[in-house]
């Protein structure tokens, strides 16, 4: 069982990194200590509006950690005088939001729906035991677009990819080999592929 | 496989409603008639669905863990020396937040000190980062191929490749010195198999990289490459391009 500050320590050395490329890629004019500065401010204010019950439940964390802090930085730029429009932030609205995933699916559904829901929990089960063995940048790519809901553009930044499409390449060879992997481990225990 | 790719995306596409009523319809005849493509399509539902609750366990658990640490411990594990009290508000897009006179002087002070004591490092750090920045997204698609290939293999090999994977995610996660230590004991042992070893060097010879330790890097490269008779592999060439220009 991991202690609580392990596992703060873990977001917060994981995302680091991803957090100064996310911000500097945006707002370029701040400095990368700023941003340093702002990330840790970031984590105070997250540990704070869950305190006083400002953030819903079920909430996407590292969207949000990278929402609140991208206001921060801009708040910063402000303090310093480097002024910004508002309209500087890459809104949904222009930043490729179709390209977004932004269904929440129903484990409970889709088991629900299907004709064997015995064969249908088995599977799952397989599926999220072989979901711990997703290779990066697989881990990365596949969980940013269908739980994290960043675009294909944000995702090319944090992984250092040269181009949309190639994410989108990768993102499709990393779900067809995950499949591979999974019918293999359906046929050795004889479910319903 | 392009047909395959397209199915992704078309599935993509329903299930997040950027369809038109004229594809979507198209889709749900397609549906209908074709038994393969409904098999895939409740593959796909399910690996989604899988994907979204296990990371939302991740998240629910990093929920619980900060809300019960104390303020104390957070700004252990953030460095910082004294904490603001200004909470952001959910979800603020657009809406800039006032930052009080204290932040600002504590961000002034933290720059200071950041400048002083870690920046020169840090530009140092930065820099080797960028140089070895092309050679890393090779290595992360080589890494995911040879990461996720387990078929056929035998129990030991397998349970050293969980290990390997693992390892990978770490050096994704920044988690490089625990990597490094599991890496390098693969490396070194006698009974890991030949073919996994170079992928294993591979990996720590670019765990190193991220860890800033080029000369252990270095020391890896020029194993595998006596290794495999003097020529570097394939998957290092342009690691150790990069390397070279430090």
């Amino acid at each position: 069982m991991k202690k609580y500050n392990q596992i703060v320590n873990e977001w917060y050395v994981g995302l680091r990194s991803l957090f100064i490329n996310y911000i500097h890629k945006r707002l370029p004019a701040l400095r990368i200590e700023d941003i340093e500065d702002v990330y840790t401010e970031t984590f105070i204010a997250v540990r704070q509006n869950l305190l006083n019950n400002k953030v819903a439940s079920g909430t996407n964390w590292k969207a949000y950690i990278f929402q609140i802090g991208y206001n921060m930085s801009i708040n910063k730029m402000k303090q310093e005088s480097k002024l910004v429009q508002a309209s500087d932030r890459p809104s949904d609205d222009d930043v490729d939001a179709d390209e977004k995933f932004q269904t929440q699916m129903s484990l409970q559904d889709l088991i629900d729906d299907s004709d064997d829901k015995e064969q249908a929990e088995q599977r799952i089960a397989v599926l999220r035991r072989e979901m711990t063995y997703l290779p990066e940048p697989c881990e990365t790519i596949l969980k940013d677009f269908y739980f994290g809901g960043f675009s294909m553009a944000e995702i090319m930044d944090e992984i250092h990819y040269n181009s949309v499409a190639s994410v989108k390449s990768m993102k499709n060879r990393c779900m067809n080999r995950f499949k591979e992997r999974v019918r293999v481990a359906f046929k050795m225990l004889n479910l319903i592929d | 496989m392009k047909n395959i790719d397209n199915n992704i995306e078309l599935f993509d596409a329903y299930l997040n409603n950027t369809m038109s009523k004229a594809e979507r319809d198209g889709f749900e005849k397609q549906l209908n008639d074709d038994a393969d493509l409904r098999k895939a399509f409740r593959q796909h539902k399910e690996f989604v669905a899988c994907l979204q609750a296990t990371c939302a366990e991740k998240d629910r658990e990093f929920e619980q863990a900060i809300a019960n640490i104390s303020e104390e411990e957070l700004r252990n594990i953030t460095g910082k020396k004294s904490l603001s009290t200004q909470p952001q508000e959910e979800k603020p897009k657009g809406k800039m937040i006032p930052i009080s006179s204290v932040y600002r002087w504590m961000s002034a002070a933290a720059v200071v000190l950041l400048l002083v004591g870690v920046g020169t490092n840090f530009y140092q750090k930065n820099q080797t980062q960028n140089l070895l920045c092309d050679a890393m997204v090779e290595s992360y698609q080589f890494e995911a191929m040879h990461g996720a290939s387990r078929g056929g293999e035998t129990d030991e090999t397998s349970m050293l490749r969980d290990e390997y994977n693992k390892a990978i995610a770490m050096i994704n996660k920044n988690n490089t010195v625990e990597a490094i230590s599991v890496l390098k004991k693969q490396f070194t042992a006698k009974s890991t198999p030949g073919d996994m070893k170079l992928d294993i060097g591979v990996a720590l010879a670019y765990a190193y990289v991220k860890a800033h330790d080029v000369k252990n890097a270095r020391l890896t490269i020029d194993e595998l490459t006596k290794a495999n008779g003097g020529e570097t592999p394939q998957e290092l060439v342009g690691l150790k391009k990069a390397l070279d220009k430090l």
